[in-house]
C-alpha cells in the first residue's frame, strides 16, 4: 500500500515536471523560432510540414489550421512603438503605406484587432478589420487605424479595443511574393503608436 | 543522504522531461479534440461540415478568425475511399487548404491555380488510390484523416451574395470508381 501511495506520488511529480517544462518551453521557443519587424512579430512559414514540433505546438495555440509559405504570411503586434503592450484604456493610431516589398504588391491584406483571449472584440459596429480593400487611404496614399474603445472624429478607419484589457493586432498577408519571405524582418510594415484619447 | 535525494530528484526531472516531449508533440490532438467537439467535426465525415459568414466576437470555433474571410471546412476520411471536391470558383481570393492529422498544411490551391474557374480535386489517401481519375486535380494525403478549409476573401463586401452562393457550391463526397 505504502508502495502504490510512493509511486503514485512519483508520478504526479512527474507529470508536474513535464507540464511544467510544456508551459515554459512553448513562449520560449516561440521566441527563437519567430521573425522581428519592429513592433511585429512572425513565424515564417507558420503551417508547414516541416515545422517542429514546438511550432506546431505553439500554432495550435494560436489557431490551429495555419496556412505555409507562398500563400500567407502572419504578423502579430503586441506592444507599440515604445514597446509598451497595447491596452484597450490607451488609444493609438496605427499608420502605414502601402504594403509591399521591391514594388511586388499582395494579393492583399488585413488588419484585425484581438482580445487578450484571442477572439474578436465586441463591437456593435461590426467592424473586427480592415483590408486592402475597405480602409480608406489618405491622399498621400498612406493609410492611418485608429485604435479606441471610441471613435475619433477625425480618423475614419475605427477599430474598437476593449474598455481595458490587453489586446494584439493581427496583420495577415496574402501571395506577397518570394521577395516579402525573404525580407520578412525588414518589409516596411506599420506602426501603431500612442496617442491621446 | 543528500546525495541519494539529488539521484532521486535528476531521474523525476528526467522522465518529467521525456513526459514533456510527449506533451509537446501531441499538444495538437488536445486542441483539435476541443475543435472537433466545438464544431461536431466527430460526427459529421467526408461532407461539407460547415460553412461559416464572417467571424464576429461571438465565433468560438477557432481562435484568431478572420473577420476578412468565410470559410468552410470538410473533414475527411480517405483510409477506404478517395473523395471528390467540387466547388464554383470566383474572381477573387479563393483557397483551399489540406491539412493532415497532425495539422500541417500540405497543400494549398488558390483560384489562380485553378482553371475554368470551377475546381475538381480527387482527394486520396496512401492506399486508396482511385482506378480512374476524369479531369481533376490529384491530391495524395499524407495520413487518413485531415482537414480541407476554404477561404473565401470578402473585400469590400460589395459582392457579399455571390460568394455566399460560390461557398454553398462547395461540395465533398467519397469516391466510387467502380
Amino acid at each position: 500500500m505504502l508502495l502504490i501511495k510512493k509511486y503514485t506520488i512519483y508520478s504526479l511529480v512527474i507529470i508536474a515536471i513535464a507540464a511544467i517544462f510544456t508551459y515554459v518551453s512553448i513562449p520560449i521557443y516561440k521566441n527563437i523560432v519567430t521573425i522581428k519587424n519592429d513592433i511585429w512579430t512572425t513565424i515564417p512559414s507558420a503551417g508547414d510540414p516541416k515545422r517542429s514540433v514546438y511550432t506546431r505546438a505553439f500554432i495550435s495555440t494560436q489557431g490551429l489550421f495555419a496556412l505555409s509559405k507562398p500563400e500567407s504570411v502572419y504578423f502579430e503586434a503586441n506592444n507599440d512603438i515604445e514597446e509598451i503592450s497595447l491596452n484597450g484604456s490607451l488609444c493609438y493610431i496605427l499608420s502605414g503605406n502601402e504594403i509591399q516589398s521591391a514594388s511586388i504588391i499582395p494579393r492583399w491584406w488585413s488588419l484585425t484587432i484581438y482580445n487578450d483571449d484571442g477572439y474578436l472584440v465586441e463591437s456593435t459596429e461590426k467592424q473586427y478589420s480592415y483590408n486592402s480593400e475597405n480602409i480608406i487611404y489618405n491622399s498621400n496614399g498612406e493609410f492611418e487605424v485608429y485604435l479606441g474603445h471610441r471613435p475619433n472624429k477625425n480618423i475614419s478607419n475605427w477599430l474598437k479595443t476593449p474598455s481595458e484589457d490587453l489586446f494584439s493586432v493581427v496583420l495577415r498577408v496574402y501571395q506577397p511574393g518570394e521577395e516579402f519571405f525573404s525580407n520578412l524582418s525588414r518589409v516596411d510594415l506599420p506602426i501603431v503608436k500612442k496617442v491621446d484619447c | 543522504m543528500v546525495k541519494n535525494y539529488f539521484k532521486k530528484s535528476l531521474i523525476l526531472i528526467v522522465f518529467g522531461f521525456i513526459l514533456h516531449l510527449f506533451f509537446v508533440n501531441y499538444f495538437h490532438v488536445g486542441m483539435l479534440w476541443i475543435f472537433d467537439r466545438a464544431s461536431g467535426a466527430n460526427e459529421s465525415v467526408n461532407t461539407v461540415l460547415l460553412h461559416t459568414d464572417t467571424a464576429n466576437s461571438d465565433s468560438r470555433g477557432l481562435k484568431r478568425p478572420s473577420s476578412d474571410i468565410m470559410y468552410s471546412i470538410c473533414t475527411y476520411d480517405v483510409q477506404y475511399k478517395p473523395l471528390v471536391i467540387t466547388s464554383s470558383i470566383p474572381d477573387s481570393y479563393w483557397s483551399i487548404s489540406f491539412y493532415s492529422d497532425n495539422t500541417d498544411n500540405y497543400v494549398t490551391l488558390n483560384d489562380h491555380d485553378i482553371e475554368n474557374d470551377y475546381l475538381k480535386v480527387y482527394l486520396v489517401g496512401v492506399n486508396s488510390e482511385p482506378k480512374k481519375v476524369n479531369n481533376g486535380t490529384v491530391v495524395v494525403s499524407p495520413s487518413d484523416t485531415g482537414y480541407a478549409l476554404v477561404r473565401i476573401f470578402i473585400g469590400n463586401g460589395e459582392n457579399l451574395q455571390n460568394l455566399k452562393n460560390i461557398q454553398k457550391s462547395l461540395s465533398c463526397v467519397e469516391y466510387n470508381d467502380n
